[in-house]
């Protein structure tokens, strides 16, 4: 998606684009019959929920069916409202949208620690639950509903006629569209798809995810709510049946026909949904009988649900998409631009000698101590995979962490970013303890890192994933990220040329348009790498960088961590690679079964018996060993 | 004492569903949202079968419908979307449960549905309360169907494999056991049971063809509450889910009943998603 790129403006381009969106549904509103404009304001107000849907379920892989429940809050709220309390219709509507938005907040935070099919039960539920509630109490109308509630007052101008919801309805659906597109774009939306990608990255980038996912929750509630409002006084008439599991299927019909990733899906899935719906009415008559319609169309629908999943599970927005890239291919000739590395100048791949040149180009002197752990010890059960390591990382220093596999190196770095809560022991961070933090605290305090596989994100380019890491160097909230205010504009400048400068300096320039997760490893590796470093920490945390690259590719990544030990960051890094390690580290610190085994210079490590015999597995005659100073992986 | 007995007979109903659940989950790891439309299919199934057939032979069937209906699911709407995200997995089993619910419902219409007890006579009375003897023949099945299948588990070959199945999906792939043989055992003894213990209880109350979500919803808790993973946990998770049901809907409102068995739902998955037992089910999806 280039879209995710293109840094955020407000141009003419999005005046054209109002303009049009109004002029179409001004030229719908004007040209249908009541019947027809009764339907297409029915759509507007699917499509709305929809949107919600695409917000929590498409955006930040969230599956919610909880809009049943919200949908009815606005249309009940509403209602009560003014009817009831004689309240004016869109102070009504904006106080229904509030309760959903407060009542949706508090119970995300709760709710959103369940996942997958556990998180979809538990909304299923809820939605039940609101259906049975509404349809036994007696302030509600019960079952048989309530009417009375009078069309929405727009300022002294009635909403009566079906081409006013139309053109009321439509309007909202846009705005919504255009604020969950600008939404996809900014420093918000970015964060979303992280965590629908990956939630450990996201969350090791500074992403708060429960706070992430409660807001977008709250946005998706507030939606659901004012199509609640927007349906009641349509209606002017509720009863429960609207507000139970079957609008909440119908809206996952939607997001499924339409496609989830894209407000657009929502848009394009509720209209084909009306039109199957139709072709139901007008057809399955004939065929069974006007008494087995509702069923019928029940049955068709979930068929259409599996059947659309099983040939396209992307939907028709996917396919859309698939047709329009296959038409610009077609037209335009192959204008993929050919990624053209740079070429490299460096021609020496020799770690000894490139360390040496590194040393020339500056000293590397280690200042104060950055972050520091005491006893950390990690048990899993009956086994204990990191046992009492005390550790200290200096500023600008290259510490590498090495140790035969299971040692416990992976663990320790865990412990260390907030990733994996310790069983015992303490660290550091500065002068702040950092120990019970979880992983987006603990990033807030300058400490960046790395996965061993790589932990990239779903359908995002290498830009856009870079530029999650710098998610603490904004501040600009999920509102702020859908209706860009000036300064939130300059942010994400300000981000974009952050982010591009990091890309330069890795070399990734040239990819920054392509999907992340179709480049080769040992890219994805760097691009890791740039996603940590873009953040400006004060200390990186590699895993196993060197997975997957090439000589020349090590020897440049070597040469970064040199560089970055003299820019005065703490490095920290964790390899196999035995000549990576001793070329790029200032200190060595061994791990074997779960202890430190040794800490030290590269040379006092490789002399080390006890470093040999962990590698080896055998205790060899001392002479011997110390003689073979080649530590080989 | 009667709430107990009542309760008993409806628990080892949500219990036989919690079952079908865990089964399914532990072995696929998916939570397969048609469970209890499967299970209202097994018992038209009876139904259909007990007009030419003695009652305990239509529960039979009634087991068979549930076992087929959920086998062709698998194989129809699942398989093909095996390489898909468990939530693209998890839309499916909605859309075919809908699909069972409105094809039972074009067949059979809405209307309630019955047919004879095993052993006619009247209720026995213990302690106090009553129970029907259909109600002994329905808790006998589960817990038959319980014992047969914790033997299977534990005791046999097959069994073994498809708990190892469960614990590593590619390892007992490599040592030679089929991923789509062994779901398709899963989906099938989790069909069986749903739909013979449904069908065993239409005699003492009746079946409608919208019953499947609710059904589905309460067996659920029963599998939250044994850990979705232990299936005698499941069984006392089902009673516990119905002792609430009936306690509620004598002492309180019948008509509340459901609504706060929901939320116990939903403040169960929060609060406790392991259930009774130690483990956290919930991480593992």
């Amino acid at each position: 998606m280039s879209e995710l790129r293109s840094p955020l403006t407000l141009s003419w381009r999005h005046g054209v684009a109002a303009a049009v969106w109004i002029g179409i549904v001004l030229l719908f509103a004007g040209l249908a019959n009541a019947y027809y404009a009764g339907l297409g304001a029915t759509v507007g107000i699917l499509a709305l929920l929809a949107l919600g849907m695409v917000l929590v379920t498409g955006y930040a892989g969230q599956f919610s069916l909880a809009v049943g429940a919200f949908y009815g809050i606005g249309a009940y709220g509403s209602t009560l409202l003014t009817v009831k309390y004689g309240w004016y219709g869109l102070v009504a509507l904006v106080l229904a949208a509030t309760v959903a938005g407060v009542l949706g907040y508090a119970i995300a935070r709760p709710l959103f620690r369940l996942r997958g099919h556990f998180l979809a039960m538990a909304t299923l539920a809820l939605t039940e639950v609101f259906y049975l509630s509404v349809n036994n109490a007696g302030f509600t109308g019960g079952s048989t509903g309530m009417g009375g509630i009078q069309p929405l007052d727009l300022f002294g101008f009635s909403l009566s006629s079906s081409a006013s919801h139309v053109v009321v309805n439509w309007v909202v659906v846009g705005l919504v569209v255009w604020g969950i597109l600008t939404l996809r774009k900014g420093r918000e939306g970015r964060a979303l798809l992280a965590i629908r990608g990956h939630e450990a990255a996201a969350a090791a980038a500074g992403v708060n995810i429960p706070s992430a996912k409660a807001r977008v929750f709250t946005a998706s509630a507030v939606i659901s709510a004012v199509a609640g409002s927007l349906y009641a006084h349509q209606y002017l008439y509720v009863n429960p049946p609207p507000f139970g599991l079957q609008t909440a299927i119908d809206v996952l019909m939607i997001a499924v026909l339409g496609g989830m990733r894209s407000p657009w899906g929502a848009v394009i899935g509720a209209i084909a949904l009306e039109v199957i719906y139709q072709g139901i009415e007008a057809i399955l008559p004939g065929l069974l009988g006007t008494g087995a319609v509702g069923a019928g169309q029940q049955l068709i629908i979930g068929l259409l649900l599996v059947v659309i999943l099983v040939v396209r599970p992307d939907g028709i927005a996917g396919a859309l998409g698939d047709l329009i890239g296959f038409v610009r291919r077609r037209l335009g000739g192959d204008r993929a631009p050919e990624a053209v590395a740079p070429t490299t100048t460096q021609t020496s791949t020799d770690m000894r000698a490139l360390r040496r040149q590194e040393d020339e180009a500056g000293p590397v002197s280690p200042g104060s101590v950055v972050l520091s752990a005491r006893g950390l010890l990690k048990r899993y059960g009956g086994v204990t995979a990191v046992d009492d390591v005390d550790l200290d990382i200096h500023e600008g220093e290259v510490l590498a962490v090495i140790g035969p596999n299971g040692a416990g190196k992976s663990t320790l770095v865990n412990m260390l970013s907030g990733n994996t809560p310790p069983t015992a022991g303490t660290v550091t961070i500065g002068n702040v303890e950092t120990t019970s933090m979880r992983a987006h605290e603990v990033a807030r305090h300058r400490l960046s890192r790395t996965f061993q596989t790589p932990c990239l994100f779903e359908g995002m380019d290498v830009a856009a994933t870079v530029k999650v890491g710098a998610h603490l160097r904004g501040n600009v909230g999920m509102l702020r990220s859908s209706i860009p205010t000036p300064a939130a504009v300059r942010e994400e400048r300000r981000l974009a040329d952050e982010t591009q400068a990091v890309l330069t300096r890795l070399d990734l320039a040239h990819l920054a348009d392509r999907d992340a997760k179709n480049l080769s490893l040992g890219q994805q590796k760097i691009v890791e790498v740039a996603r940590a470093l873009v953040g400006q920490p004060r200390l990186i945390l590699l895993d196993e960088p060197c997975a997957g690259l090439n000589k020349a590719e090590k020897a440049s990544l070597m040469q970064l961590l040199r560089a970055l030990g003299r820019e005065g960051l703490a490095v920290l890094v964790i390899e196999h690679d035995m000549e990576f390690v001793m070329a790029s580290a200032d200190r060595v610190h061994v791990l074997n079964f779960g202890k430190t085994l040794r800490v030290g210079t590269p040379d006092e490590v490789q002399n080390d018996h006890a470093v040999i015999d962990a590698y080896l597995g055998v205790a060899t005659d001392a002479d011997e060993a110390a003689e073979s100073v080649e530590v080989t992986h | 004492m009667q709430s107990v007995l009542t309760a008993l007979a409806l628990g080892a109903l949500y219990g036989a569903l919690g079952i079908g659940f865990v089964i399914v989950h532990r072995l696929t790891g998916m939570v397969n949202f048609a469970m209890g439309d499967i299970a209202v299919a097994g018992a038209f199934g009876a139904v259909v079968a007990s007009s030419v057939l003695p009652p305990l032979a239509a529960i039979g069937v009634g087991a068979l419908t549930g076992a087929v209906v959920s086998v062709l699911m698998y194989h129809l709407a699942i398989h093909p979307l095996r390489h898909q995200s468990l939530m693209v997995q998890t839309i499916v089993t909605l859309g075919v449960g809908i699909a069972i619910r409105s094809a039972i419902q074009l067949i059979f219409g809405t209307g309630p549905r019955q047919f004879e007890p095993i052993t006619s006579g009247s209720s026995l009375t213990i302690l106090g309360g009553s129970i029907p003897l259909q109600s002994l023949w329905l808790v006998g099945l589960t817990v038959v169907g319980y014992l047969g299948l914790a033997f299977f588990f534990d005791r046999t070959l097959s069994g073994k494999a498809l708990s190892a199945f469960s614990v590593n999906a590619y390892a007992a792939g490599v040592v030679g056991i089929s991923l789509t043989v062994m779901a398709t055992i899963a989906f099938a003894l989790s069909g069986a049971i749903a739909g013979g213990v449904l069908a065993a209880q239409v005699p003492t109350s009746f079946i409608t063809a919208g019953a499947g979500l609710a059904l589905g919803l309460k067996g659920f808790i029963a599998a939250i509450l044994g850990g979705f993973e232990k299936l005698g946990l499941t069984l006392v998770g089902g009673f516990i889910v119905a002792l609430v049901e009936v306690l509620v809907a004598r002492n309180v409102s019948a008509a509340q009943a459901s609504t706060i068995v929901f939320l116990l739902l939903i403040v169960l998955l929060v609060v406790r998603p392991q259930g009774l037992t130690r483990k956290v089910a919930a991480d593992r999806v």
